[in-house]
């Protein structure tokens, strides 16, 4: 049996010769359907019935997420596809069919897990961020953007740090701890704002060493003196004597001198001159300085 | 005799006084002993007790009478010499304390060994004391003698006080003119003075020092003395010394004994006439003579006041 084809050609009365005979010879009669215990009216509507009929005896239905559903009648195979770099379909004995992930998988929409990712692999990548063995790294960059805060349980091991932004690290209020040294080696030291941020700060800085030094702070609490001081300087601050070379020349003055102060051995070429009385007898002895 | 140099202070040092310093010292000394002289003379009509001095004139012998002629001249009295003796000057020597040395009480000096000592009682009377001593005697009466006493026959001699207006000392001689022939009779003795003469004390000049020494004071601090300090301590020595040395500078006063002559020698003159034998015919049985003093005045005697140091 042919197809039925009206052509262009036909005229009218061919047309009707041809769909008649279709419907007649091709299509059969509707009335029959009912004797085969069919109650559809129509070709379609008794194929529908009699699938459903043949697939709930012999057969089955998938469907997708979409709702997309496909009956598969007895005697009928199922074509399962894997997608590349992304599964693999393996059909097996017995009546196995085996579904798996591609070594290599490439997902080109989102990538979700409820549970743990674990990869065994030398180097990964998400995105240009490469995680290979222990060391992070981006592809495409320099740097690690990290857009949120970090705590490393461990030890931070780095040469660097430099401020994300402008050009200061702040710890907050977090102290810094070191058993080494702090090293500066900028001329501006260590930079103090105070209270008060502003245009004013106190930098503590040295002067370009050329040898290994060392300025301890003492055990005590109390200000710093710096040459700029005036002022500031205690008696309670000094330790022993002052040599005379630290002294001004002519600088101490009289009211320095503490009453009963200067004896005789604090004179320059001591000289005597004594008060006699009549007999010879000393009054008192004045001492001077000598030539 | 140990004289020191004084020290005085001047632009914050001690320095040894110069002699003009020094003689204003003496100077100041010899003032307050002027202001009250431990050996002070006073006159008084008698009863003095330096030397005695006579005053000698002639007056006229007595008138002689006779009935019948006048008396001759062997037999008329001649005239007789009239003595007056005067000791009106009275010395008297104060007594006076010193202050005692008590090792600080007189001026430093600087020693040979270069410290300063004070001077003792014999330093200060050698250095201040004896040679102010030596000016007050001397012959001259300025004010370096104040103090001191010198004669006059004026009761006003400038830079001097008169210490009294009744005369140590009166020369007088027979006044000629008073005897007549028609007096005879007359008064035996008709005297004139030619000289009085007076004591005075020679006036001393204020002394204001321009330095002054210093000594040790109480706390044996060098100090110096005030004006009335050391004019105090001078007057107790100055006049001490005066009045009662036994070194040889005690003052006295006397009358042509030793020491050096002060003011007018007291002369005491005398005419030297035998008599002026004059008669008078009183009446018939009344004849009268009478031998007046006469002849030229001559020096009986000088007598000379005189200060000396014993």
């Amino acid at each position: 049996m042919a197809f039925t084809v009206i052509n262009t050609t036909d005229t009218l009365e061919q047309a009707r010769v041809k769909l008649n005979n279709l419907t007649t010879n091709d299509f059969g009669d509707p009335a029959t359907l009912a004797g085969a215990g069919l109650s559809a009216t129509s070709i379609c509507g008794a194929v529908v019935e009699i699938a459903g009929v043949a697939f709930s005896a012999a057969g089955f239905t998938i469907r997708d997420s979409s709702s997309s559903i496909q009956a598969i009648g007895a005697g009928q195979t199922l074509d399962v596809r894997g997608t590349s770099n992304q599964i693999t379909a393996v059909v097996s004995a017995t009546d196995t069919l085996t579904l798996a992930l591609t070594s290599n998988v490439t997902i080109p929409g989102n990538f979700t897990a409820g549970g743990n990712i674990t990869a065994s692999g030398a180097t990964h990548r998400l995105g240009t961020v490469e995680i290979s063995g222990n060391t992070i790294r981006s592809t495409d960059s320099s740097q690690i953007l990290i857009n949120d805060s970090v705590e490393f349980a461990g030890t931070i091991k780095t040469n660097t740090i430099n401020p994300a932004s402008g050009t200061d690290i702040s710890f907050g209020t977090a102290n810094l701890t070191t058993g080494g040294f702090f090293y500066s080696s900028n001329v501006n030291g260590f930079v103090f704002e105070g209270t008060t941020a502003d245009a004013f700060e106190t930098a503590l800085r040295a002067v370009d060493p050329t040898s290994d030094n060392a300025i301890i702070f003492p055990n005590v609490s109390g200000t710093v003196i710096t040459t700029g001081d005036t002022g500031t300087v205690l008696n309670t601050m000094l330790a022993g004597s002052i040599t005379g070379g630290k002294l001004l020349d002519d600088a101490i003055t009289e009211a320095k001198i503490a009453d009963d102060a200067v004896g005789q051995d604090q004179l320059k070429s001591l000289v005597t001159l004594q008060i006699l009385n009549s007999s010879g007898g000393v009054l008192k002895f004045i001492y001077g300085a000598g030539a | 005799m140990t004289v020191r140099t004084p020290l005085y202070y001047v632009s914050g040092n001690l320095r040894e006084m110069d002699s003009d310093m020094i003689n204003e010292i003496k100077s100041l000394a010899i003032y307050q002993y002027s202001l009250n002289p431990s050996v002070a003379l006073s006159v008084a009509g008698s009863g003095g007790n330096l030397t005695s001095i006579n005053d000698t004139r002639l007056q006229a012998g007595a008138s002689s009478t006779s009935v019948t002629a006048f008396p001759n001249e062997a037999t008329t009295a001649e005239p007789s010499t009239v003595t007056v003796s005067y000791e009106r000057i009275t010395k008297t020597n104060a007594s006076v304390l010193v202050t005692s040395d008590t090792g600080k009480t007189f001026p430093l000096y600087y020693t040979s060994g270069g410290n300063l000592r004070a001077m003792d009682a014999t330093d200060f009377l050698d250095t201040f004391i004896f040679t102010s001593i030596d000016t007050l005697v001397l012959g001259t009466t300025t004010t370096s003698q104040g103090g001191t006493y010198f004669v006059s026959t004026s009761t006003t001699v400038a830079g001097s006080t008169l210490v009294s207006a009744t005369p140590i000392f009166a020369d007088t001689r027979a006044d000629t003119s008073l005897y007549s022939a028609g007096d005879i009779g007359e008064t035996l003795d008709q005297p004139t003075t030619i000289n009085n003469y007076y004591l005075h004390r020679v006036d001393g000049s204020t002394i204001t020092l321009s330095q002054f020494p210093v000594y040790a004071d109480a706390s044996n601090n060098v100090k110096e003395f005030s004006q009335a300090e050391i004019a105090s301590l001078l007057s107790e020595y100055i006049r001490n010394t005066a009045a009662s040395s036994s070194a040889g500078y005690q003052i006295t006063y006397n009358i042509d004994g030793s020491g050096t002559a002060r003011g007018s020698s007291m002369v005491n003159t005398i005419l030297n006439g035998s008599g002026n034998y004059q008669t008078r015919f009183v009446g018939a049985d009344d004849y009268r003579a009478q031998e007046f003093p006469d002849g030229s005045p001559i020096t009986a005697n000088t007598y000379i006041f005189k200060i000396n140091k014993v």
